[in-house]
Order: C-alpha cells, then sequence, then structure tokens
C-alpha cells in the first residue's frame, strides 16, 4: 500500500473505535439512539449541523462549480446564510413540540400537526425517497476519493460498498452518538486542511490570493461575472431563494435538532454557523486557483478539480491527508442519514401496523434496517452513471416541497392547511419538481419566450408555486364545503371544530 | 418584537445587492467587491441574530426581577 492509502486507512479505523467508545450504555430504545435522548449539548450539534455543508458534495462540487462557473459559486454563501436565519425562527418551535409529544422524525412531526395518518405516511415515503439520492452522493464522492487517492489501485466499486459497510458500523454500534463523535473530529480536521490549502495554493501559483483574483479578471472575465455565458441573475437569486427554503426540509436536519438538549442551543448555533459557512471561501479560492492552472476539465471532470490541483501542489503524504478528510465528509452525513432513513421507515412501519410496538422491538429493525439501506444506496451508487448535480437536485426537488406545510405547522395555533390540502400540494409540488428534474418539462423554453433574461430560472420555484396554489385551493374548497354542511345543520351542536 | 424584522436585511443584501454589484470591477482589500459585500452581508447576518438573541434573553430576566421587586416591596 502506498503512503496516502495508509493515512485513510489508519484514519477510517480510527474513527470506527471512537465510534465505539462514544457508546455509552447501549441505547435502550429509537429515541436514545436515534436522537441521542435529546440531551446533545451546543457544540455537539453545531458539528452535526455544520456536518450537513461540510460534506463531501461540498468538498468536491464546491471546487468543481467555483472553477467552471466562477462567480455563481458564491451563490453557496448566500443561501447559507439565509437558511440559518430562517432556521433561527422556525426551528425552536418545531423542537419544543418534538420534545413535548416524543417526536424524533419529521412525518410523525407532521402526522401529528395535521392530525393526519395519511400525510405521515405521504411524508414518511417521500422522505425514504428523498434520502436516497444524498446518500448515493455521499458514496460516490468517497468512492472518487479513494480511487484518486489510491491512483486506481483500489477500484471505485470496491470503495464504496468498504465506505457503505463504515458508514453501518457506525450507527449500529451506537447510533447518533457515534456520528457525533466522529463529526467533531472531522470538522476540527477539515478546518485546518481546507484553511490551507485555500491560501497555499493561491499563494503557490500567483504569489498571494488578490494577484490570483487579477489574474483570472484579466484572462476570463466573464467566469468572473453573472450574464448569458455563464450563471444569469436570474438563476441566482432564484436557486437562492428555493435552495435556502429547502436545505431546513431535509429530514436529517429534523432529526438533529430534535438532538438537541435545548433550544437555545439551536438559536446559539444559527448564530454561529453563518461564520461558519465562511470557511467555504478557501474551498471556493481552490476552485477558483485551477482555472487557468488545470484547465480543460468538463461536466463530471470538475469534480475532481480538488484532487487534481492538490496532486500537482503536493507530495503523497498530504494527499492522504487531504484524502482522509474528504472520506470523513462522507462518512459523517452518510452515516446520518441512513439512520434518518432507518427510523423513518421504522416508525412508518410501526405506524402501519397501529399496534402497539414495544420501543425494543422498533430499535431492533431500525438497527436491522441499517445494512439493509446502506447496501441498496452502494448497489445505487455503483450502477448509476448520472452526475453528482443531477442526483443532488432529485432529493433535493423532492425535500424542498415539504416546505409550505412544516413553515405552516411550526407557528403555534392550528396549522393553515387542512391535511388534504396539505398532501395536494406536496403531491403537486413533487409532480412538477421530478418532471423538470428528470427533463421531462423544461422550463427554460417557455422563460426563452418570455424574456432572455429570465433564462435558467430554478426549476424548483415553479413546483414551489404549484404546491402553494393546490395547496391553499384544496384548503379552500375543504373549509367552504365543511361551513356549506354545518349552515345545512344548525341544530347540529357543533361549535366550528378546528382540524 | 420589531426587531426579529431586521434579519431580513441581510438576506435582501445577499438576493438582490449581489446580482447589482455584477460586473463593478472595483477591489476592496485585493479582494473583487462582490465577495467582499458576499462575506460583510454573512457576517451582518450572524451580528443580527445575535442583537435579536440578546434582546429575547433580557426580557424574561427583566419580568422575573420586576416580579422579585413587587413582592419584595410587598413584603
Amino acid at each position: 500500500m502506498t503512503i496516502p492509502l495508509w493515512i485513510i486507512v489508519t484514519t477510517t479505523m480510527a474513527t470506527i473505535l471512537l465510534a465505539i467508545k462514544a457508546r455509552s450504555s447501549g441505547p435502550k430504545n429509537v429515541e436514545e439512539w436515534a436522537v441521542g435522548g435529546r440531551k446533545l449539548g451546543q457544540l455537539f450539534v453545531l458539528f452535526l449541523l455544520a456536518g450537513e455543508i461540510y460534506t463531501v458534495f461540498t468538498f468536491l462540487g464546491a471546487t468543481g462549480f467555483a472553477y467552471s462557473h466562477g462567480v455563481a459559486v458564491y451563490y453557496i454563501l448566500s443561501y447559507c446564510a439565509i437558511a440559518y436565519s430562517i432556521s433561527y425562527f422556525l426551528l425552536p418551535p418545531i423542537w419544543r413540540y418534538g420534545k413535548k409529544h416524543g417526536i424524533f422524525t419529521q412525518p410523525q412531526f407532521l402526522a401529528h400537526r395535521y392530525d393526519s395518518l395519511t400525510l405521515g405516511r405521504l411524508t414518511t415515503c417521500l422522505g425514504v425517497v428523498a434520502l436516497v439520492p444524498y446518500t448515493v452522493i455521499q458514496l460516490r464522492g468517497l468512492g472518487v476519493i479513494v480511487y484518486e487517492v489510491s491512483e486506481s489501485r483500489v477500484s471505485y466499486n470496491l470503495a464504496v460498498y468498504l465506505g457503505g459497510t463504515v458508514m453501518a458500523l457506525y450507527v449500529m454500534i451506537s447510533g447518533l452518538r457515534g456520528s457525533t463523535y466522529v463529526a467533531v473530529v472531522k470538522d476540527i480536521a477539515v478546518l485546518f486542511v481546507v484553511i490551507f490549502i485555500g491560501l497555499y495554493i493561491p499563494i503557490h501559483y500567483y504569489g498571494s490570493v488578490s494577484t490570483m483574483f487579477q489574474s483570472i479578471d484579466a484572462d476570463k472575465t466573464d467566469i468572473m461575472s453573472f450574464g448569458p455565458e455563464n450563471k444569469t441573475i436570474a438563476w441566482y437569486i432564484s436557486s437562492v431563494i428555493v435552495t435556502s427554503l429547502g436545505f431546513l426540509m431535509a429530514p436529517q436536519i429534523f432529526l438533529t435538532i430534535f438532538s438537541s438538549s435545548g433550544e437555545n442551543n439551536i438559536k446559539r448555533n444559527a448564530i454561529i454557523l453563518p461564520l461558519y459557512t465562511l470557511m467555504l471561501l478557501f474551498v471556493f479560492f481552490v476552485g477558483f486557483a485551477a482555472i487557468s492552472q488545470v484547465p480543460g476539465l468538463q461536466g463530471r471532470e470538475s469534480d475532481l478539480v480538488l484532487f487534481r490541483v492538490v496532486k500537482q501542489v503536493f507530495p503523497s503524504s498530504m494527499l492522504g491527508l487531504i484524502g482522509a478528510v474528504g472520506i470523513l465528509m462522507a462518512l459523517v452525513p452518510g452515516s446520518i442519514i441512513i439512520m434518518t432513513t432507518a427510523s423513518l421507515i421504522s416508525s412508518g412501519i410501526s405506524d402501519l401496523s397501529r399496534k402497539q410496538v414495544s420501543s425494543k422491538s422498533e430499535l431492533l429493525m431500525s438497527q436491522i434496517l441499517v445494512p439493509v439501506i446502506s447496501l441498496s444506496c452502494c448497489y445505487l451508487a455503483t450502477s448509476y452513471s448520472g452526475t453528482m448535480v443531477t442526483i443532488q437536485l432529485i432529493g433535493y426537488g423532492l425535500a424542498t416541497q415539504l416546505v409550505w406545510v412544516v413553515v405552516a405547522a411550526a407557528f403555534p395555533g392550528s396549522p393553515y392547511f387542512t391535511s388534504a390540502g396539505a398532501s395536494c400540494g406536496i403531491v403537486a409540488g413533487v409532480a412538477v419538481s421530478s418532471c423538470i428534474s428528470l427533463g421531462i418539462i423544461s422550463p427554460d423554453i417557455l422563460w426563452a419566450q418570455v424574456s432572455p433574461s429570465l433564462a435558467q430560472i430554478d426549476g424548483g420555484v415553479i413546483a414551489l408555486v404549484v404546491n402553494l396554489i393546490v395547496a391553499v385551493s384544496v384548503t379552500k374548497l375543504g373549509r367552504r364545503r365543511r361551513s356549506i354542511s354545518e349552515a345545512a345543520l344548525p341544530d347540529r351542536m357543533g361549535s366550528p371544530v378546528i382540524p | 418584537m420589531k426587531l426579529k424584522w431586521l434579519a431580513v436585511a441581510p438576506a435582501i443584501g445577499l438576493l438582490f445587492g449581489t446580482p447589482l454589484l455584477n460586473k463593478i470591477s472595483y477591489s476592496l482589500f485585493g479582494l473583487p467587491i462582490i465577495l467582499v459585500w458576499e462575506v460583510l452581508c454573512t457576517i451582518a447576518t450572524s451580528l443580527i441574530l445575535l442583537l435579536i438573541y440578546k434582546r429575547e434573553q433580557k426580557i424574561p430576566v427583566r419580568e422575573e426581577a420586576e416580579k422579585k421587586d413587587t413582592e419584595g416591596n410587598s413584603v
């Protein structure tokens, strides 16, 4: 084995040991296992939430995006900052409700709030389907890194299956606690590595960061501004809106916030996390530096830009270190996502059977589901050949459609939508968003006829608007029908029952 | 509390301010102005949320203090 490969293997082994050590006395029920008994302190939740941004997708994808679209990559900073300010107001009421009613998944929350098992089942299915692409992306990123770092000695498929096994191990042994301990180590390592390479690489090539920007400006002006040759302004605004709304709707975010020991922790994290995202700047710098240093990478290859640059600049031991950090960035979020999927399915099944399932057997069911889910995702990651961005778009597009329903449910009082309205809105939004991401509908042609400046508007905008219109009209229709039937029966002792 | 609406300001700055700075090639501290703007808005987001948080934390404490005061007076 080569030195970089040794570094990766040792790091992975060490994190498995750490995950085993994190196991306190063995979880007794799903709540203990999936949300750490709601006892995680602020720092742990911070690292878990931060882990959702610093995944392998951002590590490889953000450098690739900065490399191929220049200035457009700043949209990541924008949507993160906006999403965190939304989280400050949106998440504490959800956390409070979850604690009061012993809820730890997103479908449970919605089913409880709208008093509708149908909505719960719908969102369970949606959540499971949306989470698969998230996992596949982490596995694919991991496979690519191992393949690159090992100089193709380890095959991509083998790397994916090994990675999937390690993810399953973390959570089967010690649940969320295991992933949390590894998350802390991972984030500290990421912080150092990212700042170091983000400053070193521009200085190595150009002498300083500002000369790098001057030289890009002189060489390629169109990449450093929005416009028809690059991403348009319409693309920027619409993508930031859709992504910042959808960011908090991912089912694993709910799991993470329910693990928090208090609502002030969530608020304090919302304050710190925007500053933490500034670390992404250094990732962008690597991508910018690569524009003229490793020219010619296109499409899927642009995801490899980070490793191409690192191989050019650093000795092989540094390559191993960066590879190890990249792998941790895949393992931690991947394990949390797999665990979320397992708890969604097991709590969904126990709701369906309507029988009181003992907490012990629900836990066992979740733990058995973990390797099943992980292996199926490995299979998908090795057989599906689409680009990382397409996979991400499908998953994100689905989860984003929950935004209106969740926002309406987060605030006290009965939610604005009826459960029928909520379900119909979600179904309509998901249908539109899937058609767009699979390329069945292409809104770009439509926009181009209205005005060329509207080109590249994010398809999610249309899906969200359709979703809202359907949800509101079904709700209004349902209320009107009910009020008519109530008017027809005036003698029935009915003060209007709010659903 | 009206203060919380202040949190909208950096969001608007990020959404609509960034496109306005497009094609302005002026640079500040050696960084393109559009990047400096993004960073400033992100920092502003944190600061405004911190301000709101501090205010929120103060209110219940003050109410409690007033309650204690009145109790103390009555005794």
